[in-house]
């Protein structure tokens, strides 16, 4: 062999056989091909539509004023308590909109991938943090119509509000715990993201999203245990002038914890053979 | 200079029915003891079967054998989309795959908005990407067709812009399936110059196909892979001569000489 140090690479093993710390960092640094997916997948959706993904403001929107409407009538002439409904059944539904998504995408995230990881070597996390940009950037969309809405009803919106950004942040880290747990995992036992979808449509109800914790007194405890309800009040509590509180805080990043070594252990198992589940 | 190592490998896909890729099934086998297991539990086909091959710079390896040989299987390998059961697989340098027509391509985008992402999964450089828009263009000729949707392309047109897409890489190691062949007359030409520009910027090429004359001229090596394994190795005429031969002797006397192994499941 030549001498010919300086242009001839090293010898390497592809991705998935060689350090498992390159594969993590190597797909969180492929920053402009996990935003060109996310991008893509949101103007996929609403393709040949005039307003595009505003259509995702709208729906949010209309779901919020026909609600409005139904539960106006429960109230009667009570504005005040009427509005501050609105803004906390608002605040719910931006929440658990991000939250919700992040799970059951997570769920696709390798499936969906499919044709991709069949053709090119992609870091798990690459996929990860496309889902997990993608449901951002919903969630962003969402954002500018709660916003206003909550401004409008007269909650007044303080500053502390903005200690929502940390809950998004711990929002988003969670869910990058949970696409690496969850995608490869869904990809290899086709029946698990039935099973999610199952959990997360009951504890849509379990969580106070339109009842406040409030109204069951007697089960405070279900509702303090529920690490969604910790979740939700990461986004609502702040919006609505409360701020967040050191249970949630404490809970939240616990939970972010665990999923990130659930995560990491899934994707150690499944770097290998993930291949062979598509 | 040796480019690629492939030591001892073998690949195993497992194959899996309905029931050993559901969780009831999985956990109904740990209820029962196992018992269960062995019945639901996947079949393996083995797909490469203990494989040894170095390819060394210069070589323009070409591979043949029958459908489900293991040529896809190498190649996907040799790609680092799949990994060994066992053995070992090393590489020096850049890998590009082009296995599958139209990687990244949505038909919903116009040809423009579609060789962004292509060429980001192959993990272009931004130079390559800047470079590729300009030249895309003009070497498709697809004209006012590049700001339409690319669902309202012929097939002929589709090919012509996922040909144009790829090879605006600059790959050591090019790994192809033999889409990249098949395309309209008059395309041909140019598509062959392109193509042997990008070959030649190449240190290796690992190429599968059907067609003789393809691995005749581009190829100075041939494998013959037959059920994962290496049958033949080497000159194309050579190789292509005995395959050949074997084709005559009928697939039925073909079988039978294989059946004497052991098979590979």
């Amino acid at each position: 062999m030549t001498a010919t140090s300086d242009t001839t690479p090293q010898w390497r093993r592809p991705l998935g056989a060689g350090p498992a710390i390159e594969d993590f960092f190597s797909g969180l640094a492929r920053v402009r091909t996990w935003v060109l997916l996310a991008r893509r997948d949101i103007q996929m959706r609403y393709r040949r539509s005039m307003i595009g993904p505003f259509w995702i403001s709208i729906s949010m929107g209309v779901m919020v004023v026909a609600l409005s409407f139904l539960y106006g009538g429960m109230f009667g002439q009570d504005a005040s308590s009427y509005q501050a409904y609105l803004s906390y059944l608002a605040c719910g539904f931006l929440a658990w909109g991000l939250l919700g998504g992040l799970v059951s995408e997570a769920c696709n995230s390798v499936m969906e991938s499919e044709a991709y990881l069949r053709n090119v070597p992609l870091p798990l996390t690459l996929i990860a943090c496309r889902t997990v940009f993608r449901q951002f950037i919903f969630f962003l969309h969402n954002l500018v119509v709660i916003i206003p809405l909550v401004a409008w009803l007269g909650v007044g919106l303080k500053f502390s509000a903005i200690e929502a950004l940390l809950g998004v942040g711990i929002y988003l880290l969670a869910g990058f715990g949970a696409c690496l747990a969850l995608g490869p995992l869904c990809a290899r036992y086709r029946d698990l993201p039935q099973v999610v979808a199952n959990v997360m449509q009951a504890l849509f109800f379990f969580t106070p999203i339109f009842w406040d914790p409030s109204a069951v007194p007697q089960r405070a405890i279900l509702v303090e245990a529920n690490p969604f309800y910790q979740f939700v009040q990461l986004i609502r509590a702040p919006i609505l002038g409360e701020g967040i509180s050191e249970i949630s805080l404490v809970y939240t990043l616990a939970c972010v914890a665990a999923l990130w070594a659930v995560g990491i252990g899934v994707f150690l198992w499944s770097r290998r053979q993930m291949y062979f589940w598509l | 200079m040796r480019l690629i190592q492939i030591d001892d490998v073998s690949v195993d896909y497992p194959v899996f029915n309905a029931s050993a890729r559901s969780l009831k099934m999985a956990a109904l086998g740990k209820l029962t003891g196992g018992r269960v297991v062995s019945k639901f539990s996947s079949v393996n086909v083995r797909a490469l079967d203990r494989v040894s091959l170095d390819i060394f710079e210069g070589e323009r390896l070409g591979l043949i054998g029958h459908n489900g040989a293991g040529k896809s299987t190498l190649l996907r390998l040799i790609a680092g989309v799949l990994h060994p059961t066992s053995g070992d697989f090393l590489v020096r340098g850049r890998v590009v795959p082009l296995i599958e027509k139209g990687l990244g391509l949505n038909s919903e985008f116009t040809g423009y908005e579609n060789i962004e992402l292509p060429l980001r999964l192959m993990g272009a450089t931004e130079e390559e990407l800047a470079r590729a828009r300009v030249e895309i263009e003009e070497f498709t000729q697809l004209g006012p067709y590049m700001s339409m949707p690319i669902r309202t392309y012929s097939e002929g047109m589709r090919v012509r812009l996922a040909f144009a897409i790829c090879t605006a890489v600059k790959p050591e190691l090019l790994v192809l399936d033999e889409w990249l062949g098949a395309s309209d007359a008059a395309f041909i030409e140019r598509a062959t110059k392109r193509l042997n520009v990008m070959l030649e910027g190449a240190k290796a090429i690992v190429v599968a196909s059907h067609s003789m004359d393809l691995l005749i001229g581009v190829c100075n090596r041939v494998l013959w892979l037959e059920r994962g394994r290496i049958v033949m190795d080497g000159l194309p005429r050579d190789v292509i001569a005995a395959y050949n031969k074997a084709q005559s002797l009928g697939v039925s006397q073909l079988e039978s000489a294989w059946d004497n192994e052991d098979l590979a499941f």
